[in-house]
């Protein structure tokens, strides 16, 4: 038993998406690029315009897709854009760990990073950590049939 | 008989006399002239299978059954929404989620066989609750709403945990699940009939592990979901399915519960589910009854008539759906009660919701609270 759970481990490639803030976020993973530092391709990178766009139905939505983490690569206070958007964006976190640990998934399955601009180091060091956080976490014990996850209507509006 | 035939004949949509006494009655014709429930049967009957699961009139419907309550064929017109929608969902067409689809992830998640949930920490330490019993408390999504909503200040747990009290002073100590998941409701009513099998069959396992024979909920759509549409899905589920309201008036009627005095005046809300869909309007009102000094006041609409709440297994909400909670919200007011109370969590979601208007909201501000929580509150110690 315990040396299938290991190899389970060993081989576990966990699927984690990442929403990242166009302005600051977005800007730290160029630099990444420019400098040519590695970091872990086991996240899905999503750019959005604002991460208080992202709210507790899109990370629930990845979760019963399959998700096993979500990454959330946001701004420091008093460097938002748009001004409200850390606010916003702490709220919903706030609101989806609190569904997360209801759930039984828990809330290290979702983690909000702080990325100061044009820090590429500092982002792709925090990518490593937070694979290996959710290899560690084990897969996420969602299993929902892909055909329904097709049937929702794209078009659907959000509120 | 293709199936659309079939099921225009198994909801008797056949027997329509187009009298048009639905369509008096539709909270949603009453601000949209497009909309009628007989015109839908109409259509439903007379355009291509393919016309009628495209009509958007079909998410619209609130299926709070005051059409069913006065149709004089005796049209189901529940079962005939439910099942266009289920055609409709089949070819990929869904109503608009609210809530940026989190609840509909929600239900899909918690069918999951794995799932080991946090739930139960509304349980208060004084209250007794069991592993195996022969009666069980069934919650329902409380726990999970007051989290979601709690910019809205829903307090639903209370509902649960009065419910738990007035259990224990009548001397039942029921079994609570741990995993119990979601009733099912909300994926049935929008079309998801897949995703309501898998919640119903975890839940029949949940149950029967802790032995109960006994099923109690507060939550109205959990009951009627548990007591009728299960059994209608699932074949013999191999339990009996009361409401609180039930097992507290018969209490209520030996004597066995005691009141403190108040002198509180209060409207009761019957949620379309507990009363036009089951029946229980006097067993509620013979537990406020029971309480001395309380005065309890109705509605210009009540018991069959009630107003809904506005709005529907979480899809499908607009400025209709508001105007109905408004309407609701002033109906209450104008009654003079102190507190109104409803059995529904739902309802109390979506009431307090219209409260938080920006410019009507001072004007509907009244305070609800959950009937479940309201009688234990009163329970002489």
């Amino acid at each position: 038993m315990s040396n299938k759970f290991k190899i389970c481990k060993d081989d576990f490639e966990p699927r984690i998406v990442g929403f990242v803030c166009n302005w600051g976020a977005y800007s730290s993973l160029e630099m990444a690029g420019v400098n040519k530092l590695k970091y872990a391709p086991d996240v899905k990178l999503i750019r959005l315009m604002c991460l208080g766009r992202v709210h507790t139905g899109l990370v629930l939505k990845a979760f019963e897709m399959g998700a096993d983490g979500i990454l959330l690569l946001g701004c420091p206070p008093g460097s938002c854009h748009y001004e409200f958007g850390v606010d916003r964006t702490k709220e919903s976190v706030a609101q989806m760990k609190k569904m997360l640990n209801l759930l039984g998934l828990g809330s290290k399955r979702v983690h909000l990073v702080e990325v100061p601009p044009d820090d590429g180091e500092f982002v792709a060091r925090r990518i490593n950590a937070f694979v290996k956080r959710t290899k560690d976490l084990g897969p996420s014990p969602v299993k929902y049939a892909p055909s329904q996850i097709e049937m929702v209507d794209p078009s659907a509006s959000l509120f | 008989m293709t199936e659309m035939n079939k099921m225009i004949a198994t909801t008797k949509a056949y027997a329509c006399l187009d009298c048009g006494k639905c369509t008096a009655a539709c909270p949603i014709s009453r601000y949209d002239s497009g909309f009628s429930p007989r015109m839908l049967v109409y259509d439903a009957i007379h355009e291509t299978d393919i016309e009628i699961v495209h009509d958007d009139r079909l998410w619209q419907c609130l299926t709070c059954a005051s059409c069913e309550t006065i149709c004089t064929s005796g049209v189901r017109y529940g079962e005939f929404i439910r099942t266009l929608r289920g055609d409709a969902s089949e070819q990929g067409i869904t109503g608009q989620c609210t809530h940026g689809g989190a609840l509909q992830s929600l239900m899909h998640i918690m069918a999951s066989d794995d799932l080991k949930q946090n739930r139960l920490d509304w349980v208060p330490k004084q209250l007794e609750t069991a592993t195996t019993s022969d009666t069980l408390f069934f919650v329902g999504c409380a726990p999970y709403f007051d989290s979601f909503f709690s910019n809205l200040e829903v307090k639903t747990r209370r509902a649960a945990q009065g419910s738990l009290a007035l259990l224990n002073r009548m001397g039942i100590i029921p079994a609570v699940s741990p995993d119990e998941r979601c009733c099912g409701h909300d994926l049935l009513n929008s079309g998801d009939i897949d995703g309501f099998k898998k919640l119903a069959n975890q839940n029949v396992k949940e149950i029967s592990k802790t032995g109960a024979k006994r099923v109690v909920t507060s939550c109205p759509e959990g009951y009627h979901t548990l007591k009728v549409e299960y059994p209608r899905y699932l074949g013999n589920t191999g339990f009996e399915v009361v409401h609180l309201t039930e097992l507290v008036a018969e209490a209520v009627a030996k004597g066995e519960l005691s009141f403190n005095k108040t002198k509180r005046k209060v409207a009761y809300h019957d949620p379309c589910r507990l009363g036009r869909m089951s029946g229980i309007y006097d067993e509620p009102r013979a537990i406020l009854d029971a309480i001395p000094g309380l005065t309890v006041v109705e509605m210009s609409h009540h018991r069959g008539t009630a107003l809904c709440c506005g709005t529907q297994s979480w899809i499908n909400c607009g400025a209709i759906n508001k105007q109905l909670q408004v309407d609701l919200l002033k109906e209450a007011k104008a009654t003079g009660a102190d507190v109104l109370l409803t059995a529904c969590p739902k309802c109390q979601i979506h009431l307090k919701c219209a409260m938080h208007d920006e410019v009507l909201g001072q004007d509907l501000k009244i305070k609800i609270q959950d009937f479940a929580g309201f009688v234990a509150g009163a329970l002489a110690r």
